[in-house]
């Protein structure tokens, strides 16, 4: 009982959290616009109305949505493989999203319409989905699960290398290295549109799979026992990432660390019971990403920096300091 | 009464509406260019009152031929509030590069003209000339398009002078191939461009060993700087050139003046009539 207390006080302090982020968020940028000048906005034709609207405020639902998705997934497949190094990314869900995306990009149909990319790579997370699940469901086994997602992993990146390497000229390949770097810059109110329906859906077949991920820290044959469907967890969580992670991609190509990091933070504050760490994971994910987002806008002295990047940079010195802490735990 | 009147016809005029009387008539007065290359023309064919901000790029020595021009104007990083905080009545972009820019210029009511990479020399003086009636300047961009000719001709091999298989070698072995404007451009100085005989299209790797089999007269290696090692140096030290039996010769073509159509056109040109030159001499030595 005081344990779910503590958690609701956590959830709520992460809330708050987001919720100052979110402001400062609004406000952060190249171009700085303070609360105090949003009273006299000179309507729709400003700059800072336009900056506020078109970019600011996408760029911060996008950042919660993202940061939330990538938290969560990662949270629910460390407790599905019961391995603490699992991330979004191992399903190779992403992967294939990112692959779809670089074909668009490749076949230089991306800028016909701002939609090609987004639903290229969100057909690209289904197809690996679908591909996924039948690879590994007959088994229900997570170490099935986990090798299918290495094949795909190893598929989609080969696709994008060769992409780059036949790509047909220089700015091509920038082009496809510059968008597979992640980054939340320049995203407008269509990417938050195409994005959410699925990010929410996803998230909620993740939220759904709690019980059974407690039940499945017994191993799979006492998770079994309890009367727990494996393969329906199985297919639940491949098609709650792939929508998830997979639309999350799709509006902002490939940003590691959050998935795997976060719930890391997390279960030093909630403790280990997998379905508690689902909620608070999300909204640690997206503080965590939304953070990373403002700090690289602020890239002195340069242009800004790909978020996808920065995670990446700031994620590994802090997953050292919690492998350190855990060995000095543990000795 | 009146502010809020003066506020609705800027919003208005940003909104896309009123700039369509720009566009008849009056020329841009705060013209933003996101690309290098585009910054190079536009500071030939446009009066300094009317560029508001040019590309961080082209303030990058070693990377731009502009350096020193650019630095007289202020700048953005690219990204697109930077770009709608300048409150632009034109906007140059390429397209390429960042797809999220380029999406969302349409989107903050910009007006945008979009400019490809020119992939010939009349592509790239058709720009100079598109550029210079949008800043309200026709006669410089006719005036920029006739320097460069007169550029290209005095490059061009004298009568008589044998035209020189080469080849593009830079960075990873990167040669450039038909449709291209470095092949354009080699074709008018006098050099036949050997890439497409390696499969080349566009822009694509030459293999040490497809050089080795079928070795060019000139290899024409760029480099940003003159003391700058580019990967091309450790592909080309390699001893196996050396022992060839056929003889190459190595010039060197400035990376720098490849990467841009418009202005860049007329030391590049010089840069590679100055290479046939060299090449010529010392084969024929």
């Amino acid at each position: 009982m005081r344990r779910a207390r503590g958690g609701i006080a956590l959830e709520l302090g992460l809330l708050a959290l987001l919720a100052g982020l979110a402001a400062l968020s609004v406000i952060a940028g190249r171009v700085w616009t303070p609360l105090t000048d949003l009273a006299d906005l000179g309507g729709p034709g400003d700059p800072r109305w336009l900056i506020i609207t078109q970019l600011r405020i996408p760029r911060t639902l996008l950042g919660i949505l993202i940061g939330a998705a990538l938290g969560l997934a990662g949270a629910t497949l460390q407790g599905y493989t019961r391995n603490p190094l699992a991330d979004p990314g191992v399903l190779g869900v992403s992967s294939m999203a990112a692959f779809a995306a670089v074909l668009t990009l490749y076949f230089n149909v991306a800028l016909a319409s701002p939609w090609v990319l987004p639903a290229f790579a969100m057909t690209g997370a289904a197809v690996g989905v679908v591909l996924l699940v039948l690879v590994a469901a007959p088994a229900g086994e997570a170490v099935s699960f986990l090798l299918a997602g290495v094949i795909l992993n190893t598929l989609s990146s080969a696709g994008v290398a060769l992409a780059l390497s036949l790509s047909p000229n220089p700015w091509a390949a920038s082009e496809i290295m510059t968008w597979l770097m992640g980054s939340l810059a320049d995203r407008g109110p269509l990417d938050v549109r195409l994005a959410a329906p699925f990010i929410i859906a996803g998230s909620a077949l993740l939220l759904a799979t709690g019980p059974a991920l407690d039940a499945l820290t017994l191993g799979e044959t006492g998770a079994r026992a309890l009367g727990v469907s494996l393969r329906r967890t199985q297919a639940m969580i491949a098609l709650g990432v792939g929508l998830a992670c997979g639309a999350a991609v799709a509006v902002s190509g490939v940003i590691g660390f959050v998935g795997l990091i976060t719930p890391h933070l997390v279960r030093r504050l909630v403790g280990d019971r997998p379905s508690r760490l689902l909620v608070p994971s999300a909204l640690a994910g997206a503080c965590l990403l939304l953070a990373a987002d403002i700090l690289v806008r602020l890239t002195p002295n340069a242009g800004e920096v790909h978020v996808g990047v920065a995670m990446a940079a700031l994620g590994a010195p802090v997953f050292l300091a919690l492998l350190l802490s855990m060995r000095r735990s543990l000795a | 009464m009146a502010a809020p009147l003066i506020s609705v016809v800027r919003g208005l005029a940003l909104a896309g509406l009123i700039v369509g009387a720009a566009q008849a008539g009056t020329p841009p007065r705060r013209v933003v260019s996101l690309n290098p290359c585009l910054d190079g023309i536009l500071l030939e064919v446009a009066d300094p009152g009317q560029i508001t901000a040019l590309s961080h790029y082209a303030r990058e020595p070693g990377q731009s031929v502009i350096t020193s021009a650019a630095r007289r104007f202020p700048f953005t990083w690219g990204s697109a509030e930077e770009v709608v905080a300048l409150r632009p009545d034109l906007v140059l972009n390429s397209g390429a590069g960042d797809i999220a820019l380029t999406g969302a210029l349409p989107r903050l009511h910009v007006r945008e003209a979009r400019f490809t990479v020119p992939a010939s020399i009349e592509e790239s003086l058709a720009q100079v000339r598109r550029m210079a009636v949008l800043v309200g300047h026709p006669e410089r961009g006719d005036a920029l398009a006739a320097r460069i000719r007169a550029a290209l001709a005095a490059a061009a091999p004298r009568p008589g002078e044998p035209r020189l298989g080469a080849l593009i070698y830079q960075y990873h072995g990167l040669a450039l191939g038909p449709h291209t404007l470095a092949d354009d451009l080699m074709r008018r100085t006098g050099f036949d461009n050997r890439a497409a005989r390696h499969g080349v299209k566009g822009a694509g790797e030459v293999p040490l060993e497809a050089l080795i089999a079928d070795p060019p007269q000139v290899l024409l290696a760029g480099r940003l700087a003159p003391d700058e090692p580019v990967w091309a140096d450790r592909v080309l030290s390699n001893p196996v050139l050396g022992a060839l039996p056929t003889r190459m010769r190595r010039e060197t073509f400035p990376a720098v003046l490849m990467f841009c159509g418009g202005p860049s056109l007329i030391p590049a040109s010089a840069a590679l009539a100055e290479a046939r030159e060299n090449a010529l001499r010392g084969l024929s030595r």
